[in-house]
């Protein structure tokens, strides 16, 4: 398709469609004439008749009128005027005689004339060539009447008339055609006539062709627009880029001006015509590149932009829009403070005008307007302030992943809700990382533990077997109680360690059900029985005798129970008692633990629960110092509170439960 | 005589337990990985397996998978991993029981003797419909005798009765004051530490291990129950 864009086609193009759109006028002309004529509804006789004879008639009534009535007012009206019109071989051309029905039976024949005379010959020459001039004398019934001076005071030439007494009603005059004032115009429709029945039905087709042509060349000149032979995208030429209001704009001032042109002209001038013409045909070309530069803006979609009126428009709203945008960024700029402060002396003044308005209707309105734009602001804003509100309280609650809604909030209030959004997400970040690193511990002492027992299960095996192989030496045999004793020891703290690290860090199932804390207790009791009597450890508990309930679970809560019983059997004075309560007030359940310390405690509660801390600080005794820790930690994910008080030697555990 | 297999990739812990189970009068095989545990059981006969989890080219889980498929012999499985998951899949797939490492040979000669005896006892369909059973646990209440995988256990007449309440309510968790009014017929006041104790003493004449009971199992808050012994 591009190919068919080049300049050479294109021109051929314009030009074609401006003869197509001339032909198209012409022809429609035509067509109306044509149809004026009576050429699509009469013979082509009538036709003939109906015009040539008008033409005829008319020139006979002139020449007569100056001839014969001038001079004879009167008989003006009395006859009818017939005519015969002959060519100068005398064969009859055109005769009205039977055109109508008129009573011929006193018909004057005045004469015959040469049509060409009254044109081309001047009077002299006519009088003096009786070939030329008329001879109405000769003829019956018509009489000469002298010239001369009448009653009334003009001079009248003579002429001829009717003989007096004759009672003629008709006067057929015979013309021989030679020339005449309307012979132009009457050779025109002698052969117009003619063409013109040959024409009637083809023109139509040829104006529907042409239509036809003129529309596709300029659809074809429209895509053309803006259009290059082998090159791709819209191209503009200089007039293209002229704005398009003012090149509309000019080009409606140049029709003006073509307008005044013609009408300063009068109408039907031979010289209107010529210029008619040539002011047509430079509007066709003007209106063909007027819509061919239309086509290129709508193809390059600037047809709004590149006009004069947006441009002003765009520049000064551009302008308005870096003013309020300076206004806001002070506005922005300014202090909390000084914002209130200037939006209160705003509305003081507002207030000062309102109330030195006299008239009361226009300070109602005032106070109206005040009241509608600063309710719903206020509404806003306390909407705004309640969101906050709820954020904070939900992100102080944990709720770390709350996010308050800060559409519809403006200036602070959304600045602060979005601050507050950031505080718990920095937050969530925290916590997360911080058990991502808690997993990843858990994880690794996991597995380190797991690579440590195999070759503990290897030395715990030996140490066994050489004992059984009965060393003699009783030092050797000392010494192997020391490895039995400690690969014992090392594998418990690592069983410990495992637990610890897991219960910690929650990474333990717990499923939590009913118990009864005084049935747990008392099997803790059973359990410990003989380990408390080899202890020398005498065991006092104060169990209420109804159930007390609670939510644990039961295996956790067993390990609390073994930790703590244990550290009570490895860390209490033998001799002394040991006091377990248990007691239900208020909603909660307390279990107490409590026993003399064999060793002197030194150290603050807060240090027992953290790990690998023990009574003694030697650590010479057995256990891996993380009792308390996992006993703690279990506690907690069971919903309890282990709590622990030093008081001198005595040592007082109580754990807290809710009561069901 | 009975043969049992010992298979762990640490060859140090293999001889170790070969020398306790030869010392206790079994036969041994050994092998270093599950897939010549796999083959060294098509070719001998093999009345035990002791077997790691953790092991190159053929993991014990896997294994234990190949064994089931055509014997079932016992296994009992040594783990290091003493999470919980680990012990569930290791029963689920077929394992009679589970040692976990660091264990004491004590324990593994326990254990090891319990379930040969179990395993031999099983063709011999013996049983009086009379007596009370529970796994390995057997009461003839007329003799009032208990035996637990064949072998008299002496228990004092309190934890009798105390065991028989149990085997008429298997599964079932008893409360320490039902455990009280029903044997002692008394009313149960501030008596639940006594109960404690003498099931902890059962408990210690049944169990291989105490702490982690296969049988008469405490249901800390609640009760006691007694359970079919497969863990």
């Amino acid at each position: 398709m591009n190919k068919f864009y080049s300049m050479p086609f294109k021109t051929l193009a314009v030009l074609l469609s401006f003869a197509l759109a001339v032909l198209m006028i012409v022809g429609c002309i035509g067509v109306f004439v044509f149809y004026e004529m009576g050429v699509y509804t009469n013979s082509a006789t009538e036709v003939y008749n109906d015009l040539a004879g008008n033409l005829i008639r008319n020139d006979a009534y002139n020449i007569l009128t100056d001839m014969y009535y001038t001079h004879s007012q009167p008989d003006y009206y009395r006859y009818g005027i017939r005519f015969e019109i002959k060519d100068l071989n005398g064969q009859l051309i055109y005769s009205d005689l039977n055109y109508h029905d008129y009573d011929l039976s006193y018909m004057v024949e005045i004469g015959a004339y040469h049509w060409s005379t009254y044109d081309e010959y001047s009077e002299s020459e006519v009088e003096s060539n009786p070939e030329l001039y008329l001879y109405i004398n000769s003829a019956e019934h018509v009489e000469f009447v002298e010239g001369g001076t009448y009653d009334d005071g003009y001079y009248r030439e003579g002429y001829y008339q009717v003989q007096s007494g004759y009672p003629a009603n008709n006067v057929l005059v015979t013309a021989y055609l030679l020339t005449g004032e309307n012979w132009g115009e009457y050779n025109l429709l002698c052969r117009g006539i003619p063409f013109a029945f040959a024409m009637r039905f083809w023109i139509v087709p040829i104006i529907i062709l042409a239509v036809i042509g003129f529309v596709v060349l300029i659809v074809y000149l429209m895509c053309a627009a803006g259009r290059r032979k082998n090159e791709e995208g819209v191209h503009k030429r200089s007039i293209d880029r002229v704005p398009f209001d003012i090149y509309t704009a000019v080009m409606v001032g140049i029709g003006a001006l073509f307008f005044l042109m013609l009408d300063s002209f009068g109408f039907g001038t031979g010289g209107m015509i010529i210029l008619a013409a040539a002011i047509g045909s430079l509007s066709y070309f003007l209106l063909l590149g007027y819509f061919m530069s239309l086509a290129v803006r709508l193809k390059c979609g600037d047809i709004i932009q590149k006009t004069l009126i947006y441009i002003v428009l765009a520049f000064i709203f551009r302008q308005f829009g870096k003013f309020f945008k300076f206004m806001g960024y002070i506005l922005r700029r300014l202090p909390l403070i000084w914002k209130a402060a200037l939006i209160i002396l705003a509305l003081a003044v507002y207030n000062l005008i309102a109330a030195c308005v006299y008239d009361p209707g226009y300070g109602l309105v005032l106070w109206l307007i005040e009241a509608v734009i600063l309710i719903p602001m206020a509404i806003m804003a306390v909407i705004a302030l309640r969101k906050i509100q709820k954020g904070g309280r939900e992100i102080s609650r944990g709720n770390l992943d709350y996010q308050i809604d800060t559409k519809y909030m403006t200036g602070s209030l959304k600045s602060f809700s979005e601050d507050l959004n950031s505080i718990g997400e920095g937050l969530s970040k925290a916590v997360d990382e911080r058990m991502k690193s808690e997993r990843f511990k858990t994880e690794l002492i996991t597995n380190v533990s797991h690579d440590i027992k195999t070759p503990l299960t290897s030395i715990i095996n030996y140490v066994d077997l050489i004992k059984k192989e009965q060393p003699e030496s009783e030092t050797m045999r000392q010494y192997v109680d020391v490895l039995d004793r400690q690969s014992s020891r090392l594998k418990k703290l690592i069983e410990d360690l495992v637990e610890a690290s897991k219960a910690s860090t929650g990474n333990v199932a717990v499923s939590l059900e009913k118990c009864d804390a005084a049935v747990i207790l008392a099997q803790t009791a059973g359990e410990f029985d003989e380990k408390l009597k080899i202890n020398q450890l005498e065991l006092l508990m104060n169990i209420p005798a109804e159930p007390c309930y609670i939510l644990a679970d039961g295996r956790h809560l067993w390990r609390v129970m073994d930790n703590l019983m244990n550290n009570i059997c490895k860390y209490a004075q033998p001799g002394t008692r040991v006091y377990i309560n248990l007691e239900k007030k208020n909603g909660k359940v307390d279990i107490v633990f409590r026993n003399i310390s064999k060793y002197a405690l030194n150290l603050t509660s807060d240090e027992f629960l953290e790990r690998f801390t023990r009574g003694d600080s030697s650590r010479s005794t057995e256990g891996s110092g993380l009792g308390l820790s996992i006993a703690n930690s279990l506690t907690e994910l069971q919903g309890g509170v282990l709590s622990l008080t030093v008081d001198g030697d005595l040592f007082k555990v109580s754990l807290t439960f809710d009561a069901i | 005589m009975y043969n049992i297999l010992i298979c762990d990739d640490e060859r140090d812990i293999v001889s170790a337990l070969k020398i306790y189970l030869e010392s206790d009068g079994y036969t041994t095989l050994t092998a270093y990985n599950g897939r010549e545990a796999v083959k060294c059981l098509e070719e001998n006969e093999v009345h035990l397996v002791l077997m790691d989890i953790m092991m190159p080219e053929m993991d014990g889980i896997s294994a234990m998978v190949k064994i089931r498929e055509k014997s079932n012999v016992p296994v009992i499985l040594l783990t290091a991993k003493s999470e919980d998951t680990d012990k569930v899949l290791g029963l689920n797939v077929g394992a009679d029981d589970y040692i976990t490492k660091p264990f004491s040979p004590v324990e593994v000669l326990a254990r090891v003797r319990s379930q040969v005896r179990r395993y031999m006892s099983l063709g011999g369909g013996e049983k009086k419909v009379s007596n009370l059973t529970c796994g390995g646990i057997e009461m003839d209440d007329k003799a009032k005798s208990v035996t637990l995988d064949g072998e008299i256990v002496n228990l004092t007449p309190t934890e009798y009765d105390i065991l028989k309440l149990f085997l008429q309510h298997p599964g079932e968790v008893i409360s320490p004051k039902d455990i009280y009014r029903k044997v002692w017929n008394d009313a149960p006041y501030g008596a639940e530490s006594t109960v404690a104790v003498h099931i902890r003493h059962l408990r210690e004449k049944l169990e291989i291990n105490p702490a982690e009971p296969r049988y008469l199992k405490v249901v800390w808050g609640q009760g006691y129950k007694l359970e079919k012994g497969n863990r």
